[in-house]
């Protein structure tokens, strides 16, 4: 059986390799890798399978991830994580699925919110008739909760600092959206 | 059956029965309850055990060290026996799922039992404000203040987009429920609650039964309470609650006067009467009867044609008859058929002391032993 040419494992679901890489120069295939899925995912060859539809701030965490792991390990690849990566959305916090989260309709932990925001923005809409707070904050009687659209621009430019690999902008905004959407994003697992 | 039973009186009724709020006729009770978290734990379904223990520990710390500890006395609920459990639930002081779970516990009350904690219930903290009769501004205020002094003292997890974050997101945002207590024999009986109910809907409020599942409350007992949590200020909920509890009473008032007008009247009192002569003379009465009979006198009592019977005796009578307490008078577990005939004789016994204590008051001779005549 045809193995990962980096991993030597085959850990797609057919057990086998199922991405052809190919090294091109000057318009002529050099060298043919076999690589399975996951593996092909950590290079960065083959783009994550999306089990919600992504938000800015999670696309943003994933690239940030990557960039501080290339820039602080410059590890071999040997030597980076060889874990699967879960087939369901999960929060990283309690571990929480989304099915479980469907099921029960019960949230684990505060950091939820924000790992299925998509799915909880939905059922808020139609439990509330709304997603956003208006009423009052801790330690404060009653403070108008910011205008949702700035959230929304808040996200733009951050996905608009990543585009542009501004990271020190993108790690600024970053910290605003988390302050503003819960304070738990993104914290380092 | 023992006719000299040991009776809890009117003054061990709790907040809740208090019979001289605002609108006391109608309305039972007030209830404001904020759902909070605690920052920094996972909510309370998914805890371990010693995660439990140490949130547990945490919250009643952190409610000892602050002004609130003078006031609340705190009751680790795993130290409990059962049927203690049951009768805090009865006394609307914690839910039935806290006193039933088997996680690590707690809860805290005041003596009037105007104020209760649970810990570590569907939420880490749920504070719980009542207040006799129609009075959600005066208990807004009230558990608002109370969640002040928590907030100083423990650190929450919140959101500035999505505010309080609780387990279930339908209580998300202010994690507030007001809750009015309401009893609506009038809108039953005339067939006008279900209008009511769909009326309230569509101002985003929930009526349901205070006892009993399903389409039909038992004994007639409503509560109404905001389904929203999110995107509204407080002030704007309290001020929905208000409005709606407000247009229930006088449609209740108005139905009340309807039963008792021209052709409809004798109708009512014969329906009244029927069911103090059950109450009075019953040897046996589940809890659904008594429920349904209480509703019926009630009636007769609010609307001034039941002579002798105040509301303290039926809020008494609404208290007591329940299983736990029934049990907690008894001294010991019994079977449901047992506290059928208790039940009995506990109701036989209040309308008696009520009944003599009138006779008292018009310089009449008593007879304990006699029934009670229902005269128009």
């Amino acid at each position: 059986m045809q193995k990962c040419t980096y991993c030597g494992k085959g850990q797609c679901k057919n057990g086998m390799p199922s991405v052809h890489a190919l090294d091109v120069r000057d318009g002529e295939v050099v060298q043919a890798h076999f690589v399975c899925e996951a593996m092909a995912e950590q290079l960065g060859i083959l783009a994550p399978k999306p089990t919600s539809l992504p938000i800015a701030s999670e696309i943003f965490d994933t690239l940030l991830d990557e960039a501080q792991k290339h820039v602080k390990a410059q590890a071999p690849a040997a030597a980076r994580p060889s874990a699967a990566r879960p087939t369901e959305t999960s929060c990283p916090a309690c571990a929480l699925t989304l099915g479980a989260f469907k099921q029960r309709g019960r949230l684990g932990c505060p950091r939820c919110y924000q790992v299925f925001r998509p799915h909880v923005v939905a059922l808020l809409e139609r439990v509330h008739d709304a997603t956003a707070h208006r009423g009052r904050f801790p330690g404060r009687t009653v403070r108008k909760a910011p205008d949702p659209i700035d959230l929304t621009e808040l996200r733009n430019r951050l996905s608009q600092a990543i585009a542009a690999e501004q990271y020190e902008e993108a790690s600024r905004l970053r910290d605003r959206l988390r302050k503003i959407t819960g304070g738990t994003e993104g914290d380092e697992e | 059956m023992s006719e000299g039973l040991r009776i809890p009186g009117p003054q061990d009724l709790g907040e809740w029965l208090r019979p001289d709020g605002p609108d006391h006729d109608i309305a039972l009770c007030t209830r404001v309850r904020f759902a909070r978290n605690v920052e920094g734990y996972r909510f309370s379904p998914l805890l371990e055990r010693d995660e439990a223990r140490d949130l547990c520990s945490f919250v009643t710390q952190q409610v000892v060290q602050s002004d609130l500890g003078a006031r609340l006395r705190i009751v680790d609920l795993t130290s409990l026996r059962p049927l203690q459990r049951e009768i805090l639930v009865e006394r609307h002081l914690i839910s039935r799922d806290h006193a039933n779970a088997e996680r690590p516990r707690a809860m805290a009350r005041d003596d009037a039992e105007r104020v209760s904690l649970m810990i570590n219930e569907e939420d880490h903290l749920r504070s719980q404000v009542f207040r006799a009769g129609f009075r959600v501004q005066e208990a807004y205020a009230a558990a608002e203040d109370l969640d002040d002094r928590l907030i100083a003292h423990i650190p929450l997890a919140f959101s500035e987009e999505f505010g309080f974050l609780t387990s279930c997101p339908t209580n998300v945002g202010t994690g507030l429920r007001l809750s009015v207590m309401l009893h609506l024999p009038g809108m039953v009986w005339a067939e006008d609650l279900e209008d009511a109910a769909n009326t309230c809907q569509k101002l985003f409020l929930a009526v349901r039964g205070l006892y009993g599942e399903g389409s039909r409350a038992l004994g007639d007992f409503y509560q109404v309470s905001n389904q929203v949590t999110l995107g509204r200020p407080e002030a704007q909920l309290v001020e929905d609650v208000t409005m709606a509890v407000q247009h229930l009473i006088e449609w209740e008032r108005r139905d009340r006067d309807a039963l008792l007008c021209r052709e409809a009247r004798a109708r009512t009192m014969d329906r009244v009467y029927r069911a103090l002569g059950t109450l009075q003379n019953a040897f046996i009465l589940s809890s659904e009867e008594c429920l349904n009979n209480l509703s019926a006198v009630r009636f007769g009592v609010q609307q001034g044609i039941v002579p002798d019977l105040t509301l303290g005796d039926l809020n008494r009578i609404l208290l007591l008859s329940q299983p736990a307490h029934l049990q907690e008078i008894h001294g010991k577990r019994l079977e449901a058929a047992d506290r059928d005939a208790l039940r009995a004789d506990l109701v036989r016994q209040i309308l008696r002391e009520a009944k003599a204590r009138g006779a008292e008051s018009r310089g009449e001779d008593s007879e304990p032993g006699k029934l009670a005549e229902g005269q128009a």
